[in-house]
């Protein structure tokens, strides 16, 4: 009896739960290949498209290839956003996400985690073939890299909340551009900044510290407040 | 005695509504004198001339931009904590008049610039992160207009989910260049 009731308990660990979601959203993202590619093509298509606009001046394409890069990652990110939510919601996932045993918050934090996986990595991936396009240093590269994987999973919780919040909305995606874009305003500020510190020979470490200091902050809250914010949606 | 029954939207709605009259007059009072001791009483400025007395509107406006900000936060925190339907509402109730205020600040702000700094919109810390909280109150605006296409209770509980955005951002926004909430202002 009491070893059966410990086996019930460690099934319904927040661990547990969180692994549960995880698993899931990967799996369906790994089924369906079809958006993770598009993220990414959209990702490098807009960061192409600068120096056919501006001109393929070098000098001028360096310098702004930290904010070019950047901004295009938030953008990717921004589209993929209503993926985290958007179909649960849609097929009645969501609610039975929301009354099961696992914490809420677990089962948030493991799909913010698995759309990070998707969305996030791979720009930050393929971040330094972009960079080496507009003729970034390989020190600067190393750079674009971290500031990308620090800040990637930044845009994803804050994404998250934004998702939350304009589940079931009509109109939710520009809602949601409107809301999340403001507030991704500091993780630009820091990540472009990180590069630009490096191509001006300065340590970068500073900023790359403030982005860090960004992402424990959320990995600590982000959850709890999605979860809030899924189980007001869903009323 | 008790001011704690204003805290019931049942209550405190007949009070607003005898109220509101009341406020209005005085606003118009303080608005006239305050515009005539500032447009026509107070003496020219020796160094920037006539043009100085933007900042009668303009820094008022920016104050109440951050100040409004700040206190939409603080009903923001109360309504997640209390749990009191009025805080929510009285968060709704304060964006729009932010929003202006913010607007206000820029506009003026911008009118302040061309003749003193010879431009009308420069890239600065301060500018820039008013342009921000005002984004933010839009942002803020159209999440609150687009719920309001739900029914009622839905709304209010709505109301009180929105309050874990607007405390996510006033958390975030001084860290977005420029400390908006302590900053010396451009007057000189």
């Amino acid at each position: 009896m009491i070893a059966r009731q410990t086996a019930v308990a460690t099934t319904f660990a927040p661990e547990h739960g969180f692994l549960v979601a995880f698993a899931r959203d990967v799996r369906l993202a790994v089924r369906s290949k079809g958006e993770v590619i598009q993220a990414l093509a959209f990702f490098v298509v807009v960061v192409s498209l600068f120096p056919l606009a501006i001109g393929p001046e070098s000098v001028l394409l360096k310098r702004i290839a930290p904010g070019v890069v950047w901004v295009a990652a938030l953008l990717s990110v921004l589209l993929t956003l209503p993926r985290i939510l958007a179909s649960d919601y849609a097929d009645g996932t969501l609610d039975q996400l929301a009354l099961s045993v696992y914490p809420l918050p677990a089962i948030m934090a493991g799909k913010i985690v698995a759309h990070w996986l998707m969305a996030g990595l791979p720009l930050a991936l393929m971040s330094p073939l972009r960079g080496f396009q507009f003729g970034l240093e390989s020190r600067e590269l190393v750079v674009l890299y971290a500031s990308l994987m620090l800040g990637t999973p930044v845009l994803s919780m804050i994404g998250a909340i934004g998702a939350a919040l304009t589940i079931g909305v009509r109109g939710g995606s520009i809602l949601l551009a409107l809301l999340v874009l403001p507030l991704y305003i500091p993780v630009l500020i820091f990540g472009a900044g990180a590069v630009e510190q490096a191509m001006v020979g300065i340590d970068a470490s500073a900023n790359l510290s403030l982005l860090g200091a960004i992402l424990l902050l959320g990995g600590l809250v982000v959850p709890f407040a999605v979860a809030v914010a899924v189980k007001i949606s869903l009323d | 005695m008790s001011l704690y029954k204003y805290s019931s939207p049942a209550v405190f709605f007949p009070l607003a509504g005898k109220l509101v009259p009341w406020f209005t007059v005085l606003a118009v009072v303080f608005f006239v004198i305050g515009l005539y001791l500032g447009l026509v009483a107070a003496p020219e400025d020796f160094q920037q001339g006539e043009v100085y007395r933007i900042i009668f509107i303009h820094v008022p406006a920016a104050w109440m931009a951050m100040f409004i900000y700040l206190v939409m936060a603080m009903y923001g925190v109360m309504a997640l904590t209390f749990n009191t339907r009025l805080s929510a509402m009285m968060m709704e109730a304060l964006a729009p008049t932010g929003a202006m205020f913010t607007a206000l600040a820029l506009w003026t702000g911008a009118l302040w610039g061309k003749p003193t700094w010879g431009t009308y919109w420069a890239w600065d810390a301060r500018m820039t992160s008013t342009l921000i909280l005002l984004f933010l109150y839009i942002g803020y605006l159209a999440l609150v207009t687009r719920l309001k296409t739900r029914s009622v209770p839905i709304r209010l509980a709505r109301c009180w989910s929105s309050s874990v955005p607007l405390m996510c951002r006033s958390f975030i926004f001084p860290l977005s260049g420029g400390i908006p909430c302590i900053r010396v202002h451009r007057c000189r």
